[in-house]
């Protein structure tokens, strides 16, 4: 990637809203992963390329909309 | 062990076992966390939370490729398949159910609630699962499937049919039967099909979307589209009619608690995660170990069936405070742990709509029947892994003539 980090997109998960179906996880082992309570993680916060549409597939199906992904701030 | 007749720890279903199920769970939880019976055949349960929790995480050692059921029903659809196959069957049918297409929904189930109301409220009196917890699941259902409403209210689906020991074990569900709804069910994808090769836009719809599916460059054969749709179909209905019938039911019999509801009604949407929690309207589900394994010392071959006890996670005093207390302040942050949607990659994709349900529902009932009253004890579904209310007998004050 010739993009600095500073400047990728940033997976967050809003932990309030999470259901805690596993479901990223499930879908999308490369970018989450659920800890020993049944919470989900971020294992990159930032993500690049084709993470990019995993990141929109893990949003989608997420049951509690709990995903999000920021775009880097531009100017 | 027990004695007799009954050599096991349990018996499913044993009215007794039906009507006060959350004292036997606690029971099995303290004597016997992996309780046995042979009824109909050799199966185990877990109840703690910790128990359950782990077998849903491991599906790899924990299949569900022989099905939900006691009956080993493998080779279906979403419930009765691991990966790989799940992930597309999730893909396909989740965008249906997803939070943002609720959202565009919710002005019509609102609208739906308040049509059924409208056409009973005079009465003043009713079972309202009839009227209101049977009929609504089932209208929203067949709308999002793209089905009749009228005509799949006459056919009233059993959840339990999807996992209904009715086989033996060993033995894979008989194909499916000719019945009228298997009649309807095709005739409404054979013209659908029709509309999908002449080109035609058709309705946005599952069944359109399943019409159109394509998995490894190839369409959906009708045994796969009509495995989808029955499935949709019975998930989504009784299992809602339960919660809905099971809510109002804790409310009318906890007053303190509908009172809290009636009067700030930020709270429903947590009144509905209580009502889930405290009454899993699925007891549990079952699944199959893939190799011979252990649980709490007790060695099992492969191969064994192992339900995964949801309504008695939902009340295990190790991960609970006061679990039999019915408490619509309990915090949603903790009350959405409960298990009555399952947990890991099998979790309810419907759980957004059936949330979605339930607070309409209840919105409705708190504002359109107003001085709800039980008039008699509801009678109790006795039915495998079904649990609740099957009547709800109640009164309120009719609006007078005029004032509507």
């Amino acid at each position: 990637m010739n993009s600095p980090d500073d400047d990728a997109p940033r997976l967050k998960i809003d932990h309030q809203a999470c259901l805690r179906s596993g479901q990223c996880a499930y879908l999308q082992p490369g970018l989450f992963e659920m800890n020993p309570d049944g919470a989900p993680v971020v294992l990159t916060p930032t993500v690049h390329g084709e993470q990019i549409d995993q990141a929109k597939d893990a949003i989608e199906m997420c049951p509690g909309q709990a995903i999000a992904l920021l775009q880097a701030r531009r100017g | 062990m027990v004695e007799d007749s009954l050599d096991g720890d349990f018996d499913f279903f044993d009215a007794d076992f039906q009507k006060h199920p959350h004292e036997q769970f606690r029971r099995m939880q303290k004597e016997c966390p992996f309780a046995h019976t042979n009824v109909p055949f050799d199966w185990y349960a877990v109840t703690r939370e910790a128990d359950v929790r782990a077998l849903l995480a491991d599906w790899e050692l924990w299949t569900s490729n022989s099905g939900p059921g006691l009956a080993n029903a493998g080779g279906g659809v979403l419930v009765s398949v691991d990966p790989p196959e799940h992930i597309f069957d999730r893909r396909l049918i989740n965008k249906a159910f997803s939070p943002s297409q609720l959202l565009a929904m919710e002005a019509d189930i609102v609208k739906l609630t308040n049509e059924l109301i409208d056409s009973f409220v005079e009465r003043g009196e009713g079972d309202l699962m009839e009227l209101l917890a049977i009929p609504l699941p089932l209208i929203v259902i067949a709308r999002l499937l793209g089905l009749d409403p009228e005509l799949v209210q006459q056919m009233r689906p059993r959840a339990d049919m999807v996992i209904h020991p009715a086989t033996p074990p060993g033995k894979i569900t008989p194909p499916r039967q000719d019945t009228p709804a298997s009649r309807y069910f095709q005739s409404m994808l054979d013209a659908r099909r029709k509309m999908h090769a002449a080109g035609e836009s058709m309705p946005a719809d599952v069944l359109s979307t399943l019409v159109s599916a394509e998995l490894e460059g190839r369409t959906l054969t009708d045994d796969e589209v009509l495995g989808f749709m029955f499935f949709l179909f019975i998930a989504g209905s009784q299992t809602t009619t339960q919660m809905i019938g099971n809510l109002v039911y804790r409310l009318l019999q906890n007053p303190d608690q509908l009172a809290k509801v009636q009067a700030d009604r930020s709270l429903v949407p947590q009144a509905v995660e209580e009502g889930l929690r405290y009454d899993a309207p699925v007891h549990g589900l079952f699944r199959t170990n893939t190799r011979d394994t252990e649980v709490h010392g007790v060695q099992i071959p492969a191969d064994t069936k192992v339900l995964c006890t949801f309504g008695a996670a939902n009340h295990d005093p190790e991960f609970w405070d006061s679990p039999e207390r019915f408490d619509v302040e309990r915090p949603f942050q903790k009350t959405k742990n409960h298990y009555s949607f399952g947990k890991g990659i099998h979790y309810c994709m419907g759980a957004p709509l059936a949330r979605l349900e339930g607070a309409v529902a209840l919105r409705a009932v708190l504002d359109r029947l107003p001085n709800l009253r039980l008039v008699a004890e509801p009678e109790v579904i006795s039915a495998y892994v079904l649990h609740g209310v099957e009547t709800l007998p109640v009164t309120w004050d009719a609006p007078r003539e005029g004032t509507r």
